[in-house]
């Protein structure tokens, strides 16, 4: 009995003894964990059943197995450390799209008459940008090596004839600065749309104006050629656009932020229009302050609440935007890049036209647009979606939809992929479009990816 | 507590009454080691009042686990045996880290029915030493157990047990504080002298 009294006596010392200055205790870090620590970046698409997403700088594609429990497997390492330490990411990733990944890339040419030339220049040239399209079955054939041993591939170390490449040709003349600037990439009808920016040379005296143009290649599924659609979007005298990205097929957003052009935005000069190396600028005549949809050459915008169709006037040879009143609403579109990713599902019915986005950390609905609530213009301001327990939810892209059947009635629910919380389901309150659920895909919730609409 | 202490003495008494003679006599010892998985069945965080029950991955769960340990226990009289063990228990949380657990307990083993089969009633407690990632503390548990033993001969046997430990983590600061509840299913191989 001493020795009972004697060792129970120790734990009371022992408890007292110790110390534990975390603000939470160790059970509670333990069963608190969460098994995604790694920040989800962007989502760059879907092909075979997996989504692929950017983690901590890396390429990972995400599934679910039997029991519906997202897995993630890295397949590209492009955040590494090269010899020097430096990060050499040099190479991003931006798009998944059929069975490619598509990159861009600013990585310096190594030839031997560059490692020449490199040790006797000041500064190095910026490097021409390129960018190429990987088969995703190319990269897994590097995931395992001889041995067996699963690795990591860098793009680099996929081989040149792996890689169906196109070289931005424009001759290097700021220091230090890329020649060009990747803006967005966007799908549609078979084609990849990659937007980029030139930047133009200095002109001389106290004019540092510098002129760039914007430039678009397209990949299309019929021929491995890609081609320059070249768009020169403003003269040399023009302030042009400091920020573009596209936002359907064929459509430019493009803004300026130059305090000098004041009445840019009464211009209306930030909608383009481009068809076959033509850029046409959209005339409104209001000022919109949200966001343009659109897809397969048919486009809307909403603008003060209001939706306007934008049609091409063969007339006056340019497109306008022109205020409707009924089912403008046919279109099906979202955009990766970005701060908000516009969705529109269920075209079908009249009783539940939705249009939704996501915005900063926040989902937005644009409630009900049925030919009757058309009318009726203040039922279109877009409402921040209530969802519970959304605290830790940050939404980064809307990637597919899904019905169910309830009763007889269809219930869209909609797949978005999160920053760390990985995927979720949003379900709109049927009958009450500002509020929702989200519930995380994993085994218990019964969801697949496959068992989604996947729009691209 | 009451509780149990009123079953552990109905208990005694009905196995006094059924056993004939005690195999065992004041001084025998026996050594147990033990291994077996363990299921986290219920626990209750303080710092939101939330609780969760089962095992599992994400929303404040833990992996199933598994225990090992090894016990000396010495008869103070013909049925009660008491002795120490020192155990490691491992669970995974959901990032994939390991949770471990090493109780160093202090044991008293009722053994009602005892000879070739056994049916050993087993409490203890003492110090638990548990560490996750970088956070360690020593706190105390409690194990309370049910098992039956069979000998082969005279002094090896094995056993299968069944138990619920009580594992609470208390602080000054009552947000950090939680229990956890396990299961501990087990088989063992003793030895006794």
């Amino acid at each position: 009995m001493k020795k009972l009294i004697f060792i129970f006596f120790i734990t009371i010392l022992a408890i007292l003894a110790s110390c534990n200055d975390s603000n939470q205790g160790v059970l509670q870090s333990a069963h608190n964990a969460t098994a995604e620590e790694r920040p989800i970046s962007s989502y760059l698409g879907f092909f075979d059943s997996m989504i692929y997403v950017i983690r901590d700088g890396d390429l990972f594609r995400a599934s679910t197995n039997g029991s519906g429990t997202v897995e993630y497997t890295k397949i590209l390492e492009v955040t590494y450390q090269t010899e020097s330490t430096e990060t050499a990411n040099h190479d991003f990733p931006f798009l998944v799209y059929d069975k490619y990944v598509y990159i861009a890339s600013n990585a310096p040419e190594t030839t031997s008459s560059d490692n020449e030339s490199s040790s006797s220049d000041e500064h190095q040239d910026p490097a021409p940008y390129k960018f190429y399209r990987v088969l995703i079955s190319d990269i897994e054939k590097h995931v395992t090596n001889k041995n067996g041993e699963t690795i990591y591939p860098k793009p680099s170390d996929i081989p040149e004839n792996e890689k169906e490449s196109f070289s931005i040709t424009s001759t290097p003349i700021t220091p230090d600065k890329p020649i060009v600037e990747f803006y967005s990439s966007n799908i549609a009808s078979g084609k990849v749309q990659i937007l980029y920016k030139v930047l133009g040379e200095e002109r001389g005296g106290a004019n540092y104006t510098t002129t760039r143009h914007y430039g678009v290649i397209e990949w299309t599924e019929f021929s491995s050629l890609s081609k320059d659609g070249t768009i020169t979007l403003t003269n040399q005298d023009d302030t042009i656009p400091t920020n573009a990205i596209i936002i359907g097929d064929g459509v430019l957003k493009a803004t300026t932020d130059d305090p000098e052009i004041e009445d840019f935005e009464d211009d209306l000069n930030d909608l383009y229009i481009w068809r076959n190396g033509k850029m046409y600028t959209v005339r409104t005549g209001t000022t919109y302050s949200n966001f343009p949809l659109g897809s397969d050459g048919a486009y809307a915008l909403l603008a003060d609440g209001k939706i306007y169709s934008i049609n091409y006037n063969y007339r006056e040879g340019k497109y306008n935007a022109t205020l409707t009143n009924n089912d403008a609403f046919t279109f099906d579109v979202y955009k990766r890049e970005g701060n908000y990713v516009p969705f529109y599902r269920d075209e079908t019915t009249t009783r539940h036209h939705i249009v939704g986005y996501i915005s900063g950390n926040g989902i937005y609905w644009v409630e009900d647009f049925t030919d009757d609530t058309l009318s009726d213009q203040s039922k279109a301001i877009p409402k921040l979606l209530g969802i519970s327990n959304d605290n830790d939810i940050i939404p980064i892209a809307f990637i597919g939809t899904y019905e169910r059947t309830i009763n007889g009635e269809p219930h869209p629910e909609y797949l978005i992929v999160t920053q760390n919380n990985g995927f979720y389901v949003l379900q709109p309150t049927q009958g009450d479009n500002n509020r929702g659920k989200m519930t995380k895909v994993e085994a218990d919730a019964g969801y697949s990816f496959s068992q989604f609409e996947f729009i691209e | 507590m009451k509780r149990v202490f009123t079953v552990l003495l109905a208990a005694l008494l009905l196995s006094t009454a059924l056993s004939a003679a005690p195999y065992y006599d004041i001084g025998d010892q026996f050594l147990t080691i033990t291994a077996g998985p363990t299921t986290p069945v219920y626990y209750y965080n303080n710092e939101d009042q939330s609780s969760v029950i089962g095992p599992g991955s994400g929303d404040g769960r833990i992996s199933e686990g598994g225990i090992v340990s090894i016990g000396y226990e010495v008869f103070v009289t013909n049925y009660l045996a008491v002795g120490g063990e020192l155990g490691y228990q491992f669970n995974f949380a959901s990032n994939g880290n390991v949770l471990t657990s090493v109780p160093i307990h202090a044991k008293l083993t009722f053994l009602p029915i005892q000879g070739q089969f056994e049916l050993p009633i087993s409490f203890s407690i003492g110090a638990n030493y548990i560490a996750f990632e970088d956070l360690a503390q020593i706190t105390f548990s409690a194990t309370v157990s049910i098992g039956f033993n069979y000998f082969f001969d005279r002094h090896w046997g094995i056993g299968i047990n069944a138990g619920l430990s009580v594992l609470p983590e208390l602080y000054t600061d009552s947000t950090k504080n939680s229990v956890r509840l396990d299961v501990p299913t087990t088989i063992s191989a003793i030895y006794r002298h």
